[in-house]
């Protein structure tokens, strides 16, 4: 009878082990109970003995390999009369296996060193940390990390651990990425109303001169949330467990922010209910905040749409990562005068391009395209906002 | 001076396997049977202990908290009570479980997740391992309580670690066990390490021992690897308690050789040398297998044989366990509520749906 060897739940909730590396091999016979491999978790490295005696006739997996838990990682045939003869003995004693402590054992195989090579001096022979440690040094296995060493010395290499930040950022990041198939629209957006628009704005501040400056990004802010309340599907948040799309009433709108401690990205909320005026003066507090590391995580939490102006740094186009678990992001690049086609012939006019990253579990190029051009409308000629007025 | 003897364990048998002054006492008064018990149930609970660890790695059995190196502790404290007695343990006592009349296989299928394995057979009595932490000591205290209020000569023994003594169950218990001098044994076993946490990050006072005299009993420190040591404190504090004397902490010093569980690497935190000592130096069974074999008591043969018929009563609840019916689905459902919620009703339709259709 054949018997295949699932990888078993060996910690509390483990999911998935590394294969460290067989300690039989195909064909050779096993007792009940001998050791068969070392596998590692995230908690310790174990050896899996043997549920039965036999002949192991497959391995499925190699060293280095990750596996999850209820995978076949080994087949052992029962031999007829299962008992060890005496030539399997014999060639049990021959093979070996090298006694260690795990933490020798741990360092060996970060170094990639056969503990066989190592003499051990604990008991039994047992090969320790100590040996492991004195056979690298003997070797020169620790070559690589001493030329780092000296070279971080000479500052010819800095070394630097993330800050906290970076690191959370990473993760986030990296979570996203992995997570979400992205697929980035791009598209130019006319801009001559805008411009003319903010032109005339942008130094009045009212009759008493108590009003706010106008800022690209409050006015964009306001014609984003406007936009969204058209498409939704956008302003929403994906939930991957329960796979279900949940599309909020209200826009939140998260406005990355370049800082000196990396990008952050502080919440406005209830855009579509605010006026211009008001959105100016809370960003312009929420990216003070935000550049003097005060922000709150309350006020960095809870967007349903995030928008990352780069009009002011330059650049062409980006693919934006979005932020979980929202379901796209919005760059806006620099507004610029270009050279346009009109009737055949080559004028001047302002264009902003822009670039929205979207989850495509949830949207679909066509949502992407008709979310551009509907907000290209507004850019257009934001006279159109007053028939949105309620 | 005052220091050193605050902290000295009471001891009769040397880790090389002489008997103590004392120790030659307690042994002329033991009988023969009772000598050759000690050897072999700490034999049993070692191979049970091994068996179950492989069982784990075999993914037979789930998480498990071994328990070599604690042999005496658990054996020698165990065989000092009677069946009247209560036991409320903590989730690493298998040994004193088994002494208890808690059939082998009814623990292992503890450990296999089913809840059949926490029902101790008529007449043993013995309560389901208590995983939150300190939890039992009150309901050893409670059943104390009991068997004050009832005049009966019974005793009832909490069993938990070092770790426990940090929880407010603990002086709680305590506190209670002082006030209504019930008849209850508070039996820790100091293995040194609340998971990898080392107790002097937990307590600031040297010993659990002297924790006793806040609430003004007896605290007994004893050599936790000595099984004659354990089982003849444990022996005074039963006295005791049937006396109606009140409570005892006992605090047995000893190692436990492996993880904390299956799902920890205990050389992360234990530095190697102090395990070494322990593991190689200190070992409870070892001593007193030499004790017996120079008393003349003991064999080589006869151990091997011991230990053979260990394999086999362990192979033989193995089979009892693994041929155990699975368990239906609805048992996750079964337990927890006398009228269950509507909405784990509805869970539990859907579960039987979905298995009716498969």
């Amino acid at each position: 009878m054949a018997v295949a060897f699932r990888l078993p739940d060996i910690g509390e909730g483990v999911h998935e082990a590394e294969i460290v590396r067989w300690l039989v091999r195909e064909g050779e016979q096993v007792e009940e109970n001998q050791p068969v491999l070392e596998v590692q978790t995230d908690k310790a490295v174990v050896e899996l003995p043997a549920p039965t005696g036999g002949t192991v006739t497959r391995l499925n997996w190699k060293a280095g390999e990750t596996v999850s838990v209820g995978e076949v990682l080994y087949v052992i045939r029962q031999d007829s009369a299962n008992k060890p003869s005496s030539s399997s003995l014999a060639r049990k004693a021959d093979k070996k296996r090298v006694l260690a402590t795990p933490s020798a054992r741990r360092l060996a195989r970060e170094y990639g060193i056969d503990l066989s090579l190592i003499t051990g001096t604990g008991r039994h022979g047992q090969v320790t940390r100590e040996d492991v440690l004195r056979f690298l040094e003997e070797k020169g296995g620790m070559e690589e990390h001493r030329i780092l060493r000296e070279a971080t010395k000479t500052k010819e290499v800095i070394v630097q651990d993330l800050t906290p930040i970076r690191r959370v950022i990473g993760e986030r990041l990296q979570y996203s990425v992995i997570t979400k198939p992205h697929v980035t629209h791009f598209d130019e957006l006319e801009a001559d109303g805008l411009v003319q628009w903010y032109q005339k704005q942008k130094s009045y501040t009212g009759t008493d001169g108590k009003l706010p400056k106008l800022t690209y990004t409050a006015i964009l802010a306001k014609l984003v949330a406007i936009t969204l309340k058209h498409y939704p599907r956008i302003n929403a948040h994906y939930d991957e467990e329960k796979q279900q799309i949940r599309k909020f009433a209200s826009v939140s709108l998260g406005i990355a922010t370049d800082t000196s401690r990396g990008l952050l990205v502080p919440v406005l909320r209830k855009v579509e209910q605010k006026n211009m005026n008001q959105l100016a003066s809370e960003i312009h507090t929420l990216t003070e905040l935000a550049r003097e590391g005060e922000l709150t995580p309350e006020q960095m939490r809870g967007s349903t749409f995030t928008i990352s102006n780069a009009g002011a740094l330059g650049g062409k186009w980006a693919t934006p990562i979005i932020q979980p678990p929202e379901v796209a992001i919005l760059a806006l690049h620099p507004v610029e005068e270009k050279p346009i086609v009109q009737n055949g012939r080559i004028a001047a006019g302002w264009r902003m391009n822009v670039s929205l990253s979207f989850d495509h579990r949830v949207l679909d190029g066509a949502d992407a395209i008709r979310f551009t051009q509907t907000l290209g409308k507004y850019t257009k000629d934001p006279g159109l906002l007053l028939r949105e007025l309620t | 001076m005052i220091e050193q003897l605050r902290r000295d364990c009471i001891r009769h048998l040397s880790p090389d396997g002489t008997l103590t002054e004392t120790g030659k006492e307690i042994w002329n008064r033991l009988d023969r049977d009772r000598k050759k018990n000690f050897f072999q149930w700490m034999t049993l609970v070692r191979h049970f202990d091994r068996r179950m660890i492989l069982l784990q790695r075999q993914g037979r059995i789930g998480t498990y908290a071994p328990l070599e190196g604690q042999e005496a502790a658990q054996v020698g404290s165990a065989l000092a009570l009677q069946r009247k007695d209560w036991i409320f343990p903590s989730y690493r006592e298998h040994g004193v479980a088994m002494i208890a009349g808690m059939p082998l296989s009814q623990i292992l299928l503890y450990w296999m997740g089913r809840v059949e394995g926490c029902k101790a057979p008529e007449g043993v009595r013995i309560f389901p391992p208590s995983v939150p932490i300190a939890t039992q000591i009150p309901h050893a205290v409670g059943a104390a309580w009991g068997f004050k209020l009832k005049k009966e000569d019974g005793v009832a023994v909490a069993y938990f670690g070092d770790g426990a003594t940090s929880e407010g169950d603990f002086h709680e218990a305590c506190n209670f066990a002082g006030v209504f001098q019930v008849p209850v044994i508070l039996f820790c076993q100091n293995n040194g390490y609340a998971i990898s946490v080392p107790f002097s990050r937990q307590s600031a006072s040297k010993t659990v021992a002297e924790k006793a005299k806040s609430y003004d009993f007896p605290g007994i420190r004893v050599d936790g690897n000595d099984v004659l040591a354990v089982y003849d404190v444990m022996l005074q504090a039963i006295e005791r308690a049937r006396a109606r004397k009140g409570p005892t902490l006992i605090e047995a010093v000893t190692y436990r050789k492996g993880p904390h569980t299956t799902a920890d690497d205990a050389t992360r935190y234990r530095p190697q040398a102090e395990v070494n000592e322990w593991v190689h130096q200190k070992d409870p069974l070892l001593r007193y297998t030499r004790l017996l074999k120079n008393e003349g008591l003991l064999t080589g043969k006869e151990e091997k044989e011991w230990e053979q018929t260990c394999k086999e009563k362990l192979d033989l609840a193995i089979i009892e366990a693994e041929k155990f019916p699975p368990a239906p689905p609805e048992h996750l459902f079964a337990h927890v509520y006398g009228n269950l919620p509507s909405n784990e009703r509805k869970q539990r339709q859907e579960l039987v749906q979905k298995r009716d259709r498969v």
